[in-house]
């Protein structure tokens, strides 16, 4: 049942990953996206962190993806985008990434990381958020704020790189307007 | 049997699928931010299947924080894109070389 | 010795300080002031060199050699200035310091309307200097350096006149010529250096015959050289630098076309003193060449060669002042002989001699074209007996003495010179001997008859140049001081040099040519009279009696014998074609050699190839480099991917 449910939901979510590159339509791309998501976020819970899993959908899907998909809304594509859509060079490319992969395989091939690994049993009854909360706010206090911290600067940063300013509104700064001199304002002209 | 290895290979694959779309994309800026996303999705199931395999709560920690990261870099790369488009009118990675020597 | 010193020091020093003084002062001072100047450190000059000369004859004085200041030092080498006299330099210093004196006095009439006049009066003293230099000198540097000034006095002399295209083309050609044969001297200087480790003459000297017994000396260039042939590698070297100076075939091209310098310093330099650098040089390195059969017998051989060949071209110059042109290079010819025969104090003493006469011919020479408005060309001159008698007669004596009519003094020179060589030991001298009778007979010939064509046969002198008249005083009294010299030098020396005047200065190894002479001559008498009835009188005497006939009595018959004997003509008169062979062969030669260097090697491969190659091979290279920057993310994140498998794919392999 365990074999069944993995690999369904591993096969989804490759095949939607790739079909995230491979579509011609951004807005495919992104939903390919949130489908891959889910199923990863599937696998998650039969991993036992349930709490994760709930926080990908929620907090990834739910809002990260969200503002994937108003961006591309917003952004208003030219047609032939859509049909270019994957590099001239993609044997090469492919290659280069099978071997990757390849290479990759091999170092986390069942002989190594296969049935020696003896799995410990679930102890504890308490649930997974609990264990969670416990350990971030004994263990790794400092690192939980800090990740707060970085929140809120990228709230900053995001709002300040974009920020356009008022532009339709003539409006007066005060403390320009009286530190002017003469200069700037008569012009002698003969 | 899953073993440990299934997962690790699980996301090898989706690591490699991520990697490629970063250099195979000619579309636009906007995939390539999404294949980060798969990237990041690929480690942090690595991390998740370590930690469900030696009992240790530590790497679910981490993939919480790495989340985090990930979440905020979205934002800011997003917000980056929106900038860009109002510069060019166009995110259209093949006309993105201005650092062409 | 203290004043032996100050009189060396003055003599050689007054003319250069004459010299420097005119030479910097020489657009401002007036004719009168420079000419007073010069003349008289000259003066002083020749009153000093007199008195060593009486010092040495007739007290007895030790050889002075003393080094004055030590300029450098080379591992162990002296480099030093210093100054050696001896008989030798005494007789030289004479010579030359009383001639220039007599030129000096000669130029203040010649050179009257010259704008050039200081700067001639400059370069004369400049020239006295490094003559008197040269001859004072004891060691080889000073040697050297006294040669490169008397042959940077005569670039500037001959080149006097700058504006004469003609003029240029000369110095440049006696420079040029003079600096091949420079190329031997050094050569021979750096064999010295190399072998015997010093370049002062007393160390030297004294330690060639011991070197050459010990055979301890090797000189090491491509060719190993054992002590003798290092030896005779010297003096080879060394006596080319004499023929550059000395105008030997085939280095002699320069001489003739020095004519083109003032009459002053034809008789100065290329008459009585600069070319005579060359027989003074061999005969003072006696001590070396001696040791050498091998560059006895190639002197001798140049010698004979110059002096017959050269005798021949004279015979058919027009220009007044090539025909004693010619017959300077062909008494060089006969004195060089002399030393190959290996009888340095028969040539010295025709060195002396042939100053004299040949200083009187150049400055009678002189006198004739300046009475004639510069007219050169003997077939516009005649008849000039009737006009300029003083410069007749003195002209006469010195063709007489010239030609070696016994009582004159170059009759004691040369038949002394031929009596050398017909006993000498050195290999081929018989052969010579007869070839030197041979030039006696031409030298007569050709003497007399510029003589008979200047002075006696009809008028053929330009209309246009009005009265001919006598020069000025300071014109003729030079040449009657010079002609007296002529006649009584002879007698006046032959003494002294027969019975081994020069014998310490002079070295003779084995074959003493003078002591097996003395034995038949014994004295100035005895050889006048054995002189009466000996063939080269008889030679000579043919010869004035031919030219006589050919060029006064018949001149027709001259046409006649010049138009059968045509190809002899243009051969003689192309001068052997010398001058075509170094112009078409050598000097395009050259000039090819230098273009194809230029244009290939300079231009093509240094400048094409290796600094242009460089920039754009650097530039083809950058060129290529460049395509990595594409400015395309997904390019750089390939290559970095690419990396790291790499990378990867290294530690897997060398863990496995």
């Amino acid at each position: 049942m365990q074999n069944i449910a993995f690999y369904v939901f591993a096969v989804i979510s490759i095949f939607s990953s790739i079909l995230v590159v491979l579509s011609k339509n951004t807005i495919k791309s992104v939903l390919f996206l949130i489908l891959s998501f889910v199923s990863t976020a599937c696998l998650w819970l039969m991993l036992e962190a349930e709490f994760l899993a709930i926080i990908l959908i929620l907090v990834y899907v739910g809002a990260v993806i969200v503002l994937f998909l108003f961006v591309v809304m917003m952004i208003d594509q030219e047609f032939e985008i859509k049909n270019i859509g994957v590099s001239n060079h993609s044997p090469i490319i492919i290659l280069t990434s099978i071997i990757m992969l390849i290479i990759l395989l091999a170092s986390t091939n069942p002989y190594q990381y296969g049935s020696d690994i003896i799995v410990p049993e679930i102890k504890s009854e308490e649930s997974n958020v609990k264990i969670l909360g416990v350990l971030l706010y004994t263990n790794h206090l400092f690192v939980f704020e800090i990740a707060g911290l970085l929140l809120l600067v990228g709230m900053i940063a995001a709002i300040a790189i974009s920020f356009r300013g008022k532009q339709d509104r003539l409006n007066q700064d005060i403390s320009e307007q009286v530190s002017v001199t003469s200069k700037d304002r008569l012009k002698l002209i003969k | 049997m899953i073993v440990l290895s299934n997962y690790l290979m699980f996301s090898c694959i989706l690591f490699v699928i991520g990697l490629t779309g970063i250099f195979i994309n000619r579309k636009n800026i906007i995939i390539l931010l999404m294949c980060i996303e798969l990237v990041l999705l690929a480690v942090n199931t690595n991390f998740l299947a370590f930690s469900r395999f030696l009992g240790d709560y530590t790497g679910q920690i981490f993939v919480f924080f790495i989340l985090t990261v990930a979440a905020v870099e979205a934002a800011i790369g997003l917000a980056i894109l929106v900038i860009i488009f109002r510069n060019r009118g166009t995110i259209s990675i093949r006309k993105m070389n201005n650092l062409k020597g | 010795m203290e004043s032996l010193k100050t009189y060396i020091l003055i003599t050689v020093f007054f003319p250069l300080i004459g010299s420097i003084i005119v030479g910097t002062t020489c657009r401002i001072i007036s004719n009168k002031t420079s000419h007073i100047i010069t003349t008289t450190m000259v003066f002083v000059s020749t009153v000093f060199s007199t008195k060593i000369l009486y010092m040495y004859s007739f007290q007895d004085i030790q050889v002075f050699e003393k080094t004055l200041y030590t300029w450098g030092c080379i591992n162990g080498t002296q480099l030093e200035i210093g100054f050696l006299i001896d008989k030798l330099t005494a007789i030289m210093l004479f010579v030359v310091s009383f001639i220039s004196f007599l030129v000096h006095i000669y130029t203040i009439g010649y050179m009257n309307h010259d704008t050039g006049y200081n700067r001639f009066f400059s370069y004369i003293s400049l020239f006295t200097f490094a003559m008197l230099m040269l001859v004072s000198s004891n060691n080889f540097l000073q040697l050297f350096f006294g040669w490169e000034a008397v042959g940077l006095a005569s670039y500037l002399l001959i080149g006097f006149w700058f504006e004469k295209e003609s003029a240029i083309f000369a110095n440049l050609k006696a420079f040029i010529v003079n600096r091949i044969g420079d190329l031997g001297f050094l050569l021979g200087l750096a064999g010295i250096f190399c072998c015997f480790d010093s370049l002062n003459y007393r160390e030297v000297f004294t330690r060639v015959e011991e070197v050459i017994s010990n055979n301890s000396i090797t000189l090491n260039t491509v060719i190993q050289f054992d002590s003798i042939s290092a030896v005779t590698f010297i003096s080879i070297c060394l006596f080319i630098g004499a023929m550059g100076k000395s105008a030997q075939m085939p280095l002699h091209v320069w001489l003739p076309d020095s004519m083109e310098g003032p009459t002053p310093i034809s008789a100065l330099i290329h008459a009585a003193t600069m070319v005579t650098a060359g027989i003074f040089m061999i005969t003072r390195m006696s001590p070396i060449i001696e040791y050498s059969e091998t560059a006895l017998i190639f002197i001798l051989f140049i010698g004979t060669l110059t002096c017959f060949s050269m005798g021949l071209v004279g015979i058919v110059q027009n220009d007044i002042k090539r025909v004693i042109a010619y017959s300077t290079l062909s008494q060089l010819g006969l004195m060089v002989a002399a030393l190959g025969a290996s009888a340095y104090s028969a040539a010295i003493f025709h060195l002396v001699t042939h100053a004299f006469f040949k200083a009187l011919l150049f400055l009678g020479a002189g006198s004739v074209i300046i009475a004639l408005h510069h007219e050169q060309d003997i077939r516009y001159m005649g008849n000039l007996k009737k006009y300029m008698p003083i410069t007749y007669i003195t002209m006469l004596i010195g063709n007489l003495a010239l030609a070696g009519i016994p009582g004159f003094a170059g009759f004691f020179s040369k038949d002394l010179i031929i009596e050398s060589v017909k006993i000498s030991h050195t290999a081929f001298a018989h052969l010579s001997y007869y070839f030197l009778m041979i030039s006696i007979f031409i030298t007569s010939f050709y003497s007399f008859r510029m003589f008979f064509l200047v002075f006696h046969t009809n008028e053929r002198i330009n209309k246009h140049l009005g009265k001919i008249k006598e020069s000025p005083k300071v014109i003729t009294i030079p040449l009657i001081i010079l002609a007296i010299f002529s006649s009584i030098s002879g007698w006046v020396l032959f003494d002294s040099i027969i019975n081994d005047y020069f014998s310490i200065a002079i070295f003779n190894k084995n074959h003493n040519i003078l002591n097996e002479i003395i034995h038949e001559l014994h004295d100035s008498k005895h050889l006048f009279l054995h002189g009466l009835i000996s063939t080269p009188f008889i030679l000579s005497l043919l010869g004035i009696v031919i030219s006589w006939y050919l060029y006064c009595k018949n001149p027709v018959l001259t046409e006649k014998i010049r138009n059968k004997m045509n190809i002899f003509y243009r051969i003689l008169n192309n001068k052997y074609g010398f001058d075509d062979f170094n112009q078409y062969v050598i000097a395009n030669l050259t000039k090819k050699t230098g273009r194809i260097l230029w244009k290939a090697g300079d231009e093509y491969i240094i400048d094409g190839g290796l600094v242009n190659g460089i920039a754009n091979s650097l530039k083809n290279m950058s060129n290529f480099v460049k395509k990595i920057q594409t400015g395309r993310l997904y390019n750089y994140v390939y290559i970095m991917i690419t990396g790291f498998i790499i990378l990867l794919l290294s530690l897997l392999l060398n863990f496995s």
